[in-house]
């Protein structure tokens, strides 16, 4: 062998050997729950293993674990924490490591992540493809959503739509606040957004009132929780978990652990879930191609 | 009464059966009926009620929203729809410091408004006509826990605000019809469970119990006709071993019965063979006992007749010989007088013997004068006694002055019974008490002679038995006095008994109707 030969070759064993020795391991912890939750997760982690150069090890969280044992088995120096129990997880070693949180409507609080809040620009641009007439949005929040406030009233502005947002923090005070939208006038041009606010947008008190005087005052009505198109909203959004798996994976690559405050992003991408029966009491009527970019229809 | 009536033995197993069996049958119904009527109608009740709570807790939870924003309006149509069911009658709206906010309905007027404060689902008042059921409507902002809110941040768990209550007037109408139609169709059904298992069981237990009746049939008529009918075999296997029993125990009496008759006959056969052995064995003792009689009294009267010439002639030669001085033949002749009067007494005695065994000795009844009698005994007997120098006295303690007998037998008798007291007495008493009772007159011998053990006094009256029959007895005698005096005794109707003790006397007593009737 010539001894350039050898020296390269010892240069890509070097190499090699260097790349070994320094490639990344992460840990996804998420919760461990029955079908049809169970491929939410599958799903992201197959988005986050694509993104992530490096091992990816999973913990599945029981429904009763001690948080600090649990994270005192995770040796990995990233960690993504999924959901609810994940989110204990992360509580427990952000401090100490580069720590995200998915799968949970989170807002900057010390942990980054990425929010199942959907991109307030996608929503709007959503609206306008589906009910073109709405010119303006009436949002309730409480500090729990505050946070995207800010950002959806320049994103609406860009839009040319008129945000009107109202800030509440109880149940009676939002109760008041959607009586009072339903007495006003010009409700065909309204809509009504329900964020990620379990004030606002609270399932047992405030979402059947709204829908239900949103069906009869043929106002649309456009969520950002997954579950309120099937109820009867106009649409909601879905988060697509493959893209959410990705944009976690290359969020825990780029963030600083140390540094404050912490960076929450919202969903870049989502799907639609679009209750046709609503359209058509709306007198929407989406052609085939419109209907073809719906993820998931209602009635099914 | 039931149990009464199953005591009585006049009524059939069968039929004691059937009745009790109905009777338990209708109880057990009857118990049945009233435990399902209750427990079903209770049920129903209760299912009413979790009705009316779900009606009244669901229009707490669609008002929340109009309660809380204060507008009646909101409420409205979730009134409407409560009282859309049938059994609702009214329904309220109270906020949480009880002021009405939204009544609809008829709300009864007896009703004044209750500040109750509950905390869950209750039933405030109940009349016979309806329930008025009160529920909290809490602002409550968590919803039943479930997977999906693993996708769901932390909240602080909000104490439960009341922020009202809802009232709703629950009829009672349809519980009340419910419970009628429950009740009638389960008496309805008793009813005809009953009916119908009555007559299923009746047919039953007829069936079942037939062939014991057609068994209990044959028995009775068995006895009736004294026949040994067999019965029938069937039925439950319990009657088919009485029946089979039964029938082995007739068959086995019809030939004990068989077997007795047999016998019987056989028996009656030999009966009637022995009997006339005896009947010939009797006439032939008749007969002998006639020849023997017959005999005895011509032996008697040949034998008497020369005895009585040789005593006649005796006495004639003694008065010769007297008149001669010829004393030394006086002494001879005097024995040949003498033992020629044995022999004629003894001839005399076998005389009376036979005519009383020939059944020819008569009783001859007249007047017997007791002062005569006695006068004509002390007359006879007292140179009897005085021979071997005993006392004889007699005790006339009798009441009577005559009785009626046989005289010549009685004195025969007496004088029998007084001469061996004399015969075998020496130097003693001889007694001879009389008395009486109302009905019988006694003579009792008494003596202090040489008396009887208690052998002598068993055959002391049996015929030719002497108390001393040796031939080198002492006393003389022939053995047949005190047969002939029993005998005399028996044919008057009269009773001969001896008391005595060896050496120690006798006492022989005779007792004697006073009247004899014959």
């Amino acid at each position: 062998m010539k001894p350039v030969h050898f020296s390269i070759f010892f240069i890509l064993l070097l190499l090699s050997w260097c790349l070994n020795a320094h490639a990344e391991e992460l840990t996804v912890v998420y919760p461990e729950v029955k079908a049809p939750y169970d491929k939410i997760f599958q799903q992201i982690t197959r988005g986050i293993k694509s993104e992530f150069i490096g091992t990816v090890h999973h913990v599945k969280l029981p429904r009763k674990f001690n948080a600090k044992i649990q994270s005192n088995k995770i040796t990995t120096n990233k960690v993504i924490a999924l959901g609810k129990r994940g989110l204990r997880i992360a509580k427990q070693l952000y401090k100490f490591k580069p720590v995200v949180v998915g799968a949970l409507p989170i807002k900057p609080n010390g942990i980054s992540g990425v929010s199942l809040m959907a991109d307030p620009n996608i929503l709007f641009e959503t609206l306008h493809e589906l009910a073109p007439e709405v010119t303006a949005i009436t949002v309730l929040y409480s500090p729990a959503s505050e946070w995207i406030i800010a950002e959806a009233k320049i994103k609406a502005n860009a839009r040319g739509l008129t945000l009107n947002h109202i800030a509440v923090d109880n149940i009676k005070a939002a109760v008041v606040a959607y009586n009072k939208i339903f007495e006003g006038n010009n409700l065909d041009k309204m809509a009504i957004w329900l964020p990620l606010d379990p004030i606002t947008a609270n399932e047992r008190i405030i979402i059947p009132t709204i829908l239900e005087k949103a069906w009869e005052n043929k106002m649309v009505v456009f969520s950002s929780k997954p579950t309120h198109a099937k109820r009867g909203a106009l649409f909601s959004a879905l988060p697509d978990n493959e893209l959410l798996g990705q944009q976690l994976a290359r969020l825990i690559n780029n963030i600083n652990y140390k540094s404050r405050p912490s960076t929450v992003k919202t969903l870049e991408t989502i799907k639609l879930a679009v209750n046709l029966r609503t359209a058509a009491h709306l007198g929407f009527d989406y052609d085939s191609n419109e209907r073809s970019g719906f993820a998931l229809t209602f009635p099914n | 009464m039931s149990w009464n009536f199953l005591q009585n033995s006049n009524k059939s197993i069968k039929n004691q059966v059937i009745h009790f069996m109905i009777i338990s049958i209708t109880l057990m119904t009857i118990i049945i009926s009233i435990v399902t009527t209750l427990g079903v109608n209770q049920q129903y009740r209760e299912l009413m009620l979790k009705n009316a709570f779900q009606i009244t807790e669901g229009l707490a939870k669609q008002v929340i929203f109009s309660v809380l924003s204060g507008s009646e309006q909101n409420a409205q149509e979730a009134m409407n729809q409560v009282l859309g069911f049938q059994s609702v009658l009214a329904a309220r709206l109270l906020l949480d410091n009880h002021r009405n906010f939204l009544v609809m309905g008829n709300y009864p007027a007896d009703i004044k408004g209750d500040t109750l404060k509950i905390i869950t689902t209750r039933v405030i008042r109940e009349t016979s006509e309806y329930w008025l059921i009160k529920t909290p409507i809490n602002e409550s902002t968590q919803s039943s826990p479930s997977e999906e809110d693993e996708f769901e941040l932390e909240t602080e768990v909000e104490e439960e605000r009341i922020i009202g209550y809802a009232e709703v007037i629950y009829s009672k109408d349809k519980l009340s019809d419910a419970q009628t139609q429950v009740t009638t169709l389960i008496t309805l059904v008793g009813v005809i469970s009953v009916g119908l298992l009555s007559i299923v069981l009746r047919w039953g237990l007829l069936k079942l119990f037939k062939p014991l009746g057609m068994l209990a049939s044959i028995m009775q008529q068995s006895r009736n006709t004294g026949e040994y009918l067999l019965a029938k075999i069937s039925g439950a296997k319990e009657i088919q071993d009485i029946a089979s029993s039964y029938n082995n125990m007739m068959t086995v009496l019809k030939q004990q019965e068989y077997d007795l008759i047999t016998h019987r006959d056989q028996l009656e056969a030999e009966v009637g063979i022995r009997t006339k052995e005896l009947v010939l064995a009797r006439d032939s003792a008749l007969i002998s006992s006639q020849h023997k009689s017959e005999f005895m009294a011509n032996m008697s009267h040949e034998l008497r007749t020369p005895i009585q010439s040789i005593i006649g002639y005796g006495e004639l030669v003694i008065e010769e010989l007297e008149l001669e001085g010829n004393f030394a033949l006086i002494d001879d002749m005097d024995k040949i007088s003498k033992n020629s009067q044995r022999l004629l007494n003894m001839i005399n005695n076998l005389l009376d013997l036979a005519k009383i065994e020939a059944g020819k000795l008569n009783i001859l009844q007249s007047d017997i004068f007791i002062e005569e009698l006695v006068i004509n005994l002390f007359d006879t007997i007292g140179p009897l006694a005085q021979k071997n120098h005993n006392n004889f006295k007699i005790n006339p303690k009798c009441t009577l002055i005559k009785i009626i007998n046989d005289k010549e037998k009685l004195e025969q008798l007496l004088l029998n019974l007084l001469s061996n007291a004399c015969k075998f007495t020496e130097k003693g008493k001889i007694t001879l008490s009389i008395y009486n009772d109302v009905n019988f007159i006694y003579f009792e011998i008494n003596d202090t002679g040489i008396g009887l053990s208690k052998e002598q006094q068993h055959y002391i009256f049996d015929e030719f038995r002497q108390v001393d029959s040796s031939h080198s007895r002492k006393f003389s005698g022939t053995g047949l006095g005190l047969a002939i005096s029993q005998r005399f005794v028996e044919l008057m109707k009269g009773q001969i008994t001896v008391k005595s003790e060896l050496n120690k006397g006798a006492t022989f007593t005779v007792k004697l109707p006073i009247n004899l009737i014959l």
